[in-house]
């Protein structure tokens, strides 16, 4: 099935060179890349891999030294692409001076956005993040969760078909991670092309369809998480609560097929998910302490599987 | 008012004007795009090189196309909002606090404390004008790359154009709201600084004779107020009955004050008004002058008698010799009561004569056509001070009128009359009586004004500005209006110098490099005649020679290898310093404060012409500024 | 709790720097200028010894904010250039107001500095002044140059310069010019420049000399004259009193006041002339001494030629036996015949043959010579003196005054005056017998007072000598006039011919 091909790199290299022309840093080389309508597509690496180099690329504000960069089929350096576009960095770039509600009115201006358009745009997404309650105070009095979040105001005001993001989830706590996945995945419901880069793999997990991976600015890996990541020689089950004397049984059926039960337990929840539950009490039963005495029963408040978990 | 160099009207200017420019900027670009053609041609190939080239200018005006007034308009606004907050307001109160201690630093028993006043206001407007728009200018955008909004702002479909414009129009609209506020309070501070009035009691008058008979007039000075008093003259018919009369006191240092007789006998007083007739503004008709020689022969220049300024050039007295001007388009419509005449002339003694009695001068009107010629006044000169006589529409002759014509001796020995000999018609001069523009003035409305010096071995020297007709009077708010319009305009260059360079250097060079080109901009005449090789000494490496050695200006370079690499280097430098001297235009035609301080209506063809050559450099100098912004690797 | 501690801290801040102002106030109070009559207040400790080393600036209207913070910040050098600059461009370019403007301007920036003062204050009386047509504007500038100068005084008042220049200028500038009748007749209707001042005293001489003590006054409170020289700065005021009394003449005046004035004027030559004066060798002068010391001299001359008679004789003819053979022959020959190389030996003779006193002394016999020396020592010093005081005489051609002052008393000299004034006022107006006879009966009555014994000499002095060639100027106008010419029986003939006028 061929898709529409949003973005597509081909041999796309860049070199920074110094004051005399000589070479310094081989940022990238040689890249070759292909990302398809409608996926979430996770550029991976280690710091100075070239991540952002490529996104730069992408968004027009590098100059390739060699290959293209093509987006919506046109180079990058088309300014008119900008239309269609949102571009989420890691810090917030923005006018420190205005505040929530000037920086997404003029951002909406320069998409030339009819006047009700815009003002319904500026108030849907300022309540979409939260910031109602700071919509009047000016940026430079923000903490870092603010900025971030009204930079991915400022990124979907002109209701983008790409958005391109650089560390989304990185320096947020567990909540603002858990919210920033959530709209990601709800993006790309919408039918959304996403291009995120991460280290943090964890989340790059959760939320990509499909990742690439790069090193010293080559592409080691590319393919989708599920392929990339299935473990083809075990098989999952996950059953309810079972009494103890199924184990036994359960092996032996297990060894009839000739296979071999690595092991059975009861699974560990993610720490995310204990996080989120106890915050989450914490909303709705304010004044619950943690009770010294639970520890030294030993006995903990077991984790309930069957509480929110999304997946 | 000395002007030293007149500006030519509009259509006379525009056409070499526009033409200039449209070859300057022409060439520029063909050379720049000839120059880019070859360096990528030499790295890619020729096919390559051109596609590229192609590209570029199609890419340049389909930009051009999709300017989006909206998206300007929006950063403009950001530009503004950016100012303000910037607290760039702190200049409004340097401002302020320079104008509560003017008056320290300004001359209050001045004679013309009018023109000291308005001329020091000019100036602190403008200096402070001019170095606020230069730091608005300069770091916005150079911080736009160092906080790197310039991203966000590049992810946008925003067109470099825009950026540049946007910013330019910001700027400007935030510059002119503080300038029109700086120019009402300037305004106001001028008004009231020189404002002041005096005190007259009965105890100041005296009565004095007067050529009637036994009619009696008062006489008197008003009390001193800013070290000058004014001379008062009751006449005998506003005597006879005094009460509610006004009177005008004797002009001092550039203005009067009218004087109002309240009450009877002893409890009579004098109540005296502010100061009056000390803001003008004149609209002078000039003419063309010509100078007459002892030997009645036309020529353009008159006697030089030893000035270093040479402004100013001299007839002798008690001779032919006159100075002419020739006026056109005097239309009786506009002078229903005359021509209202102004003069200036310089004085010259060669021996003191009558020291009690200015040199004695005669004021003649001529027809162009018919040759006649009549003298209407003689005057007692004053030098340095403006004589104003009305030449009246029915003109009784002071001396016997004379039917003349004006010869030139061309280059090649042969004489011109302007009327052939034998068409000169003497029956005109015989009459009693002259009509102003039915015998003067030629039906196109020509005439000429001539004015002659009648002391023997004295002399009268004038420039053409000196001898004017007062066609009328502007009002003199508006006057002053249009010189904040020019500093404006300076304002507004400085802008846009400001945010062009800073497009491409960083804030700190950007404004060294405004600095720069203002520099050189107010120095333009001096610049140009130094790349043209006209000034003394001879150019840079010439002149630095010559220090070093110690010489003086008339030694001779060498006559070895040193002398010619000198001379050959310094054409070179001479060509760059020419370039320079180009890229900033001449700034003193918008420093015209001195017309409003002197009295006079600043011209609309100046004005059109300042506005026109701000406009001629702001379209390259935008074309610029984008072309840096779009070439410019933002993530670099 | 730390939110109080901290208000608190800042309450007692400000009660600190409220209670500061008082002892700031007190130092750094200006001092004010009398208004109405009051007297103004010294000020505080700071303007009081700002008063006390002539610093003066500390009256409120004088402080100059815009100097002052150029001169903070350095920049006192190219704000003086500029503003120096703009200055010649303005006298080019004859924009008089803008000039002044920047004078002003240019002297607020360095008001310590004596020479711009003095520079600018001339340049506008002597150099603007003239480029005017109008005499009154002259005048106009005239006075402005003396009002800068005077400014200059009030920052710089112990100037001796700059209070000598104020006086030189009025005297000279408006006493003295082409324009001195239409000037001294302005100045006297001056009330902006003189102010409470009588009418009375309304004149540049006197008003001159009114500076010219106060200079004095500078000198006397004891701030050194420096190269100023003494005998010309201390002539300067009793020459002023002999003009002021030979212009009320010239006015017009002959009444006792004028023999009062005169008399005025010797009194003050005969102070001055009793002054004492250092010369350039050390010793001290009084203008007064010079025949003093001149009848010593003689007196010693002749005593010490006494006391061994004949021994100035026998000491030459022991030195010519030095002389070699060229320089006796040189020596002895008429000067008049001598040539180059003779003229040298015979001053090499002459110098070989000289005796001083004190030589002549030394070789007295042994029982003289104590007496001798004595002698020979206070002949030389009388010498000296005498010597010394002649040159510095002549530097203030002190003699002629001092005739001149009593000359001019004399009830003859001052009706001789008269009739030349009323002799030429009638040539003027075309009566030329009246005119004639008045001049001759001045001229006889000159001729009278001149050869009284106490006036010998006067004929010879050059001053004198001008005044007379200045008078007979229109007297030989008037005998053009009616066809005459001087006779050689003329009453003042010996006089006319020592002035060259025959």
């Amino acid at each position: 099935m061929e898709t529409d091909v949003i973005i597509e790199t081909r041999n796309l290299t860049k070199t920074y060179r110094d004051f005399w022309g000589r070479q310094k840093v081989r940022a990238l080389s040689a890249l070759d890349l292909k990302i398809y309508r409608g996926e979430i597509f996770g550029l991976l690496g280690p710091n100075g891999s070239g991540k952002t180099t490529t996104t730069k690329l992408l968004l027009g504000l590098l100059f390739p030294s060699s290959g293209e960069a093509l987006v919506f089929n046109n180079p990058a350096d088309d300014v008119s692409k900008n239309e269609r576009i949102g571009y989420l960095p890691e810090e917030s770039y923005l006018y420190k001076f205005l505040n929530a509600e000037e920086t997404l009115d003029f951002y909406g201006r320069l998409f030339r956005l009819p006047t009700n358009v815009r003002r319904q745009r500026v108030r849907d997404l300022i309540e979409m993040v939260g910031l109602g309650w700071a919509k009047r105070r000016q940026l430079k009095e923000y903490s870092k969760g603010m900025t971030r979040r009204i930079g991915l105001a400022q990124a979907l005001i002109n209701d983008p078909e790409l958005i391109i993001m650089d560390e989304p989830t990185t320096g947020l706590d567990p909540i603002g991670c858990r919210e920033m996945k959530d709209l990601i995945l709800d993006l790309k419901r919408q039918g959304k092309t996403i291009l995120m880069c991460s280290h943090l793999l964890a989340d790059v997990q959760d939320v990509c369809d499909r990742i690439g991976i790069l090193y010293q600015g080559e592409l080691k890996e590319m393919g989708r998480v599920s392929d990339l990541l299935q473990v083809r020689d075990v098989t999952d089950i996950q059953t309810t609560k079972l009494p103890p004397e199924a184990e036994a049984e359960i092996r032996r059926v297990v060894e009839r097929f000739g296979g071999q039960v690595k092991s059975y337990g009861a699974p560990s929840a993610s720490l995310e998910e204990l996080f989120l539950k106890v915050v989450e009490e914490g909303k709705t039963h304010p004044g619950k302490r943690y009770q010294a005495s639970e520890q030294a029963t030993g006995d903990s408040k077991p984790f309930e599987a069957n509480q929110k978990k999304e997946g | 008012m000395v002007l030293e160099t007149q500006f030519p009207s509009l259509t006379e200017w525009f056409k070499p004007a526009a033409l200039a420019w449209i070859i300057r900027i022409g060439s520029f670009c063909l050379i720049a795009l000839a120059l880019g053609f070859l360096i990528t041609g030499v790295r890619m190939g020729p096919k390559r090189s051109w596609a590229i080239v192609k590209g570029a200018i199609k890419n340049a005006f389909s930009d051009l196309a999709h300017l989006s007034f909206k998206r300007i308009f929006a950063v403009a606004m950001l530009s503004f909002k950016e100012a303000i907050r910037r607290k760039i307001l702190i200049g409004f109160v340097v401002f302020i606090i320079v104008l509560l201690f003017a008056g320290m630093f300004l001359d209050p028993s001045s004679q013309d404390p009018a023109r000291l006043y308005i001329n020091f206001i000019f100036w602190v407007n403008n200096v402070l004008i001019l170095l606020l728009a230069l730091f608005i200018s300069s770091f916005s955008i150079p911080n736009d790359f160092k906080y790197k909004t310039i991203y966000t702002l590049a992810t946008k479909p925003v067109r470099s154009g825009e950026i540049v414009l946007g910013r330019i129009l910001g700027f400007t609209l935030m510059c002119s709201a503080m300038l029109i506020v700086m120019g009402v309070l300037s305004y106001g501070f001028v008004i009231r600084s020189v404002a002041h009035t005096h005190k007259l009691t009965s105890d100041d008058l005296r009565y004095v004779a007067t050529t009637q008979e036994g009619a009696q007039a008062l006489e008197g000075k008003t009390s001193t107020v800013k070290e000058h008093k004014h001379s008062v003259y009751l006449s005998p018919e506003i005597l006879k009955d005094p009460a509610g009369k006004t009177v005008m006191t004797e002009p001092t240092n550039g203005h009067t004050h009218q004087i109002t007789i309240v009450g009877q006998g002893k409890d009579r007083q004098y109540k005296l008004s502010g100061v009056k007739n000390m803001f003008t503004a004149r609209v002078p008709i000039y003419g063309n002058l010509r100078f007459r020689d002892t030997t009645n022969f036309d020529t353009n220049k008159g006697i030089n008698v030893g000035d270093e300024w040479e402004y100013r050039s001299f007839i002798q007295g008690n001779s032919p010799a006159a100075l002419i001007w020739l006026f056109k388009n005097i239309k009786q419509s506009s002078f229903p009561n005359g021509l209202p005449v102004e003069m200036t002339l310089g004085v010259f003694r060669t021996h003191k004569g009558n020291i009690e009695r200015g040199v004695m001068g005669g004021l003649a009107i001529r027809n162009p056509d018919t040759g006649l010629m009549v003298e209407t006044h003689l005057f007692e000169s004053v030098e340095f001070n403006t004589k104003r006589l009305l030449v009246p529409l029915k003109i009784k002759p002071a001396s016997r009128p004379q039917v003349i014509s004006s010869k030139t001796k061309l280059s090649n020995g042969n004489v011109v009359h302007d009327i052939p000999e034998n068409k000169l018609n003497q029956a005109y001069a015989q009459k009693a009586e002259f009509d102003l523009f039915k015998d003067l003035v030629t039906a196109d409305g020509r005439v000429e004004i001539w004015v002659r010096c009648l002391d023997p071995m004295q002399y009268f020297g004038a420039a053409e500005p000196d001898l004017y007709i007062r066609a009328y009077d502007a009002p003199f708010a508006l006057n002053f209006v249009k010189g904040f319009v020019c500093i404006w305009l300076e304002m507004f260059l400085i802008i846009v110098y400001g945010v062009t360079l800073s497009s491409l250097l960083s804030a700190p060079i950007a404004i060294l490099g405004t600095i720069f080109i203002m520099i050189t901009g107010v120095f333009h005449n001096y610049v140009l005649q130094l790349a043209n090789g006209l000034t003394e000494g001879g150019g840079v490496l010439e002149s630095m020679y010559r220090l070093l050695r110690q010489d003086n200006m008339i030694t001779e370079l060498p006559d070895n290898v040193l002398g010619d690499v000198i001379s050959m280097s310094d054409q070179v430098i001479n060509y760059i310093i020419g370039f320079v001297g180009y890229l900033a235009p001449d700034m003193n035609q918008f420093a015209n404060s001195e017309y409003v301080a002197s009295g006079f209506d600043i011209p609309w063809n100046l004005m059109t012409i300042d506005a026109l050559t701000a406009l001629a450099f702001f379209i390259p100098l935008y074309i610029f500024g984008y072309l840096c912004m779009k070439l410019r690797e933002i993530a670099a | 709790m730390n939110k109080n501690a901290s208000f608190r801290r800042k309450i007692i801040y400000v009660i600190i720097l409220a209670a500061l102002l008082y002892p700031m106030f007190l130092l750094s109070q200006p001092a004010s200028p009398g208004k109405d009559g009051q007297a103004g207040s010294p000020g505080g400790k700071l303007a009081q010894l700002r008063t006390q080393y002539g610093m003066d600036e500390s009256e409120l209207g004088d402080v100059d904010i815009i100097a002052t913070s150029f001169r903070l910040f350095g920049l006192t050098p190219i704000a003086d250039t500029i503003l120096w600059d703009a200055a010649n461009k303005y006298k080019m370019k004859k924009d008089w107001i803008s000039l002044a403007a920047t004078l002003k301007q240019l002297a607020r920036l360095m008001p310590r500095y004596e020479s711009v003062w003095r520079f600018q204050g001339w340049n506008l009386a002597y150099n603007v002044s003239t480029e005017f047509d109008d005499y009154r504007q002259r005048y106009h500038w005239v006075i402005e140059g003396l009002k800068f100068l005077e400014n200059g005084v009030k920052m710089n008042k112990k100037s001796i310069r700059l209070t000598w220049d104020v006086a030189w200028h009025t005297s000279q500038k408006i006493g003295k010019s082409d324009e001195r009748v239409q000037f001294r007749r302005m100045y006297k209707a001056d009330d902006d420049v003189h102010g409470s001042r009588p009418i009375e005293l309304r004149d540049c001489w006197l008003v001159g000399k009114e500076w010219y003590h106060k200079a004095e006054g500078i000198v006397a409170s004891g701030v050194p004259l420096g190269k100023i020289s003494e005998v010309l700065f201390y002539s300067n005021a009793p020459m002023n009193q002999m003009n002021y009394s030979d212009n009320l003449e010239k006015d017009g005046r002959f009444d006792e006041k004028v023999e009062r004035e005169w008399k005025k004027a010797q009194d003050e030559w005969t102070a001055f002339g009793n002054r004492e004066i250092p010369t350039s060798q050390g010793q001290i002068i009084r203008l007064n001494d010079q025949e003093f010391f001149a009848n010593q001299e003689k007196q010693l001359s002749r005593e010490l030629e006494e006391i061994q008679p004949g021994l100035r004789e026998e000491m030459i003819q022991q030195r010519r036996l030095k002389l070699t053979p060229e320089q006796a022959a040189a020596y002895d020959k008429n000067w008049v015949d001598r040539n180059a190389e003779e003229i040298n030996l015979a001053n090499e003779a002459e110098e070989i043959l000289n005796i001083t006193n004190m030589q002549l002394a030394e070789k007295m016999s042994a029982d003289r010579i104590e007496h001798g020396l004595e002698v020979a020592q206070k002949l030389d010093n009388a010498k000296e003196q005498s010597v010394w005081t002649d040159r510095y005489r002549d530097i203030v051609n002190f003699k002629y005054w001092r005739h001149r002052a009593a000359f001019e008393q004399l009830p003859d000299v001052i009706q001789a005056r008269k009739l030349i004034y009323e002799g030429k006022k009638a040539f003027q107006q075309g009566d030329l017998t009246v005119s004639k006879r008045d001049y001759d009966q001045a001229f006889a009555l000159i001729k009278k007072s001149k050869d009284l014994p106490q006036f010998a000499g006067l004929d010879d002095e050059d001053a004198f000598q001008l005044d007379f060639k200045a008078v007979m100027e229109t007297y030989m106008k008037i005998l053009e006039q009616r066809n005459e010419t001087l006779g050689d029986d003329f009453i003042l003939h010996d006089l006319w011919e020592k002035a060259g006028g025959l």
